[in-house]
């Protein structure tokens, strides 16, 4: 990302204004403040009661609508959540390939694409929305706040004889700061020695943090989040932090290392008696599906794969496996061999 | 050598019948089971021969098998009891030589009770009781503890000894029928309130720290803790023409301990003389509300006692009491049982 491009969208997000320049004219939208924020949704229980009582659907009756018509099904939504779930693989998959770069690339192009199909997926949901009485009233509000927000240089109202609310809003809507950009303006200079100068919440904006745009709450949480990358004790390299698939990934597996420790943390609490907790198998008492699955969760990936394959043995078996000849247990004293083979081919020189 | 892998199962029930029942039967699934856990041990002998540096035979050793079972006491039979098919309340010799067989039900995590075909059944067959340990505290429930020793561990299924048919044939009969949801502890699981020192025995000086207050059945004794156990040490015996060992024996003579933590008053009162001697047999026996019984006979004799705590932080001051016997412990308990 070019840097100017960064400093002036950060300028952009301190001024809390976009600046529009349309042929000669020159307008600024400011970004809403919370006084007109509040009274925006007057606008939208004004505009949702009129468009009810026009006998416009609920979002929820377009659900309806949706299913009958094969827009969108419950499976979509699943569809979606398994992708995002992939997705997060990937991210881990993308931090521990970060020096293999033709691996690296390959895994970020198949990201996007995953990507853009949980959009696709969601946008399914959501495509009739405009014609509910939420969608409508919403569309009202946005354009109620574009005709408050938008300015003449010298900060007097835009009088909407030249250009529309709609095409200025098309333009606004299409300036949207992107996440990827956020992140880099948040973990660059000049911002972050504007952010660590600054006393954090209440001086970087020179205003109380209720009073900040939407873009000032998104920049600083952004900036929170370098924050904790770097005091943390884990921290990964430079070019990984500047990589955000990467150091997505390095969270998920930060997340995922500290919920291992916590279910083990969980599980030695749970087990006081020390001949129970120091045994290979240990079976937790559950009274219920769910007290079942939080215990099963207590294993480490190892452990469920090795419930798994011996749950497969034993349904493939006649109905009886002893002990002795389950694959985990076979694998474990073949290693055990090898071991002492070695400790006994060593000792004996 | 054991293996190192931890795995957790999510347990709905256990059950422990006398060796060689074809059918776990209700009353032998144990009730008020906090956890189980169960560990192997595989021996292998490694044998070489000069001139090849390639192993000539790597031989397997009969393997060990481990379970350890814990309980809060509650009215239900005791796993010794279970284990020991009632010799426990008799004489610890018996206990020692009394075999079971431990069936471990594993469901799956779909499921809300105990009740139904379990996804598989652990059978640990022919098990020895190796240890015993039973817990009273203040701050907790009454728990025993016992590890039951063995060689032979099946999934979901046996034929083996005299068993003819498979643990989960053995299963079939859904004996968990009464963990339904609505299975509650017969006497209440015994706390410090249940604990009856009054109708106990026990030594002189555990009840020299008298308070003036008695209210309740602790006789105003300020115990604070009571451990019994002991450990059997059951070894193989081997014999020629036999892969495994055709009998395991507990090591005579064993020692039954018994630790009493009190609250001090005045000290340990223990005085010791270098002219005479100084103990006496003492009369240990432990009742709860429960039913339980915990008898350590009448020739329990002080072998330790440490005195700890009245530091700078403000810790009371604890006398811990250890008394020790040998050969002598029955339990008696959970006699209620429907």
């Amino acid at each position: 990302m070019e840097n100017s491009f960064l400093q002036k969208t950060l300028y952009r997000i301190i001024k809390g204004r976009l600046r529009v320049v349309l042929g000669d004219l020159v307008l600024y939208i400011y970004e809403a403040d919370s006084s007109m924020i509040e009274e925006s949704f007057e606008v939208y229980d004004d505009a949702y009661s009129k468009a009810y009582f026009d006998e416009v659907p609920l979002k929820s009756e377009l659900i309806e609508v949706l299913i009958e018509n094969d827009l969108w099904t419950p499976l979509d939504d699943k569809q979606a959540e398994k992708i995002e779930k992939d997705i997060e693989n990937k991210k881990i998959e993308a931090f521990e390939s970060f020096y293999d770069k033709k691996k690296l690339n390959s895994i970020k192009k198949i990201i996007r694409k995953m990507e853009s199909d949980v959009l696709k997926l969601k946008a399914k949901k959501i495509q009739l929305d405009h014609t509910s009485c939420e969608g409508v009233a919403e569309f009202s509000r946005n354009m109620w706040l574009m005709s408050k927000m938008t300015k003449f240089k010298d900060g007097k109202p835009y009088n909407w004889q030249k250009y529309t609310i709609s095409s200025v809003m098309e333009y606004y809507t299409s300036s949207t700061i992107q996440v990827p950009t956020y992140r880099a303006i948040a973990r660059s200079e000049p911002w972050r020695s504007m952010w660590n100068n600054g006393n954090r919440h209440t001086g970087i904006f020179d205003k109380p943090s209720q009073d900040y745009t939407s873009q000032q709450n998104a920049l600083c949480s952004f900036a929170s989040m370098y924050d904790n990358v770097y005091e943390s004790p884990d921290r990964p390299s430079e070019k990984v932090i500047e990589d955000d698939d990467c150091l997505d990934g390095w969270f998920l597996v930060q997340k995922r290392k500290i919920e291992k420790d916590k279910k083990k943390r969980e599980a030695e609490s749970l087990i006081k008696n020390p001949k129970i907790a120091n045994s290979q198998e240990i079976f937790v008492m559950a009274n219920n599906a769910e007290a079942a699955k939080n215990i099963y969760d207590m294993n480490d990936p190892l452990s469920r794969g090795t419930i798994n394959r011996r749950n497969a043995q034993i349904d493939n078996s006649s109905g009886q496996v002893k002990f002795t000849e389950l694959q985990d247990v076979q694998q474990d004293m073949a290693m055990q061999a090898r071991q002492a083979t070695l400790s006994k081919v060593k000792g004996g020189r | 050598m054991s293996r190192n892998q931890r795995i957790f199962y999510a347990c709905q029930a256990v059950a422990i019948t006398p060796r060689g029942a074809a059918n776990v039967d209700p009353e032998h699934v144990v009730h008020g089971v906090q956890s189980i856990g169960m560990s192997s041990t595989f021996t292998l002998d490694q044998v070489f021969e000069q001139g090849q540096i390639e192993i000539y035979e790597n031989i397997e050793e009969v393997s060990d098998i481990e379970v350890t079972l814990e309980k809060v006491i509650d009215g239900y039979k005791l796993i010794y009891d279970l284990a020991t098919q009632g010799a426990c309340k008799t004489d610890i010799v018996a206990a020692s030589k009394a075999r079971s067989d431990v069936y471990v039900a594993v469901f799956d995590d779909g499921l809300s009770h105990a009740t139904g075909v379990p996804r598989n059944v652990v059978m640990n067959s022919g098990m020895y009781v190796s240890s015993v340990s039973y817990s009273y505290s203040i701050d907790g429930s009454a728990t025993e503890s016992v590890t039951l020793v063995g060689n032979d561990r099946f999934w979901n299924a046996n034929t083996y000894g005299v068993i003819g048919t498979s643990a989960a044939d053995a299963w079939s009969l859904n004996p968990t029928t009464n963990i339904d949801g609505t299975d509650t502890p017969l006497s209440g699981v015994v706390r410090r309130v249940n604990v009856d020192l009054e109708g106990s025995a026990l030594p002189g000086i555990v009840k020299s720290q008298k308070g003036d207050d008695e209210t309740g059945r602790g006789g105003g004794y300020h115990v604070q803790s009571i451990s019994v156990s002991t450990d059997f040490g059951q070894e193989n015996i081997q014999e020629l023409g036999r892969f495994g060992p055709y009998h395991r024996y507990a090591t005579f003579p064993i020692e039954v301990t018994c630790e009493f933590e009190v609250i001090s008053t005045s000290g340990d009162l223990v005085s010791v003389s270098g002219n005479a001697p100084n103990l006496t047999n003492e009369t240990i026996r432990i009742n709860d509300t429960a039913g339980t019984v915990l008898d350590l006979g009448d020739k329990n004799k002080l072998s330790s006692v440490s005195y700890s705590g009245a530091d700078t932080g403000g810790g009371n001051a604890t006398v811990s009491y250890s008394f020790s016997n040998f050969n002598v412990l029955t339990v008696q308990g959970g006699d209620t049982h429907a």
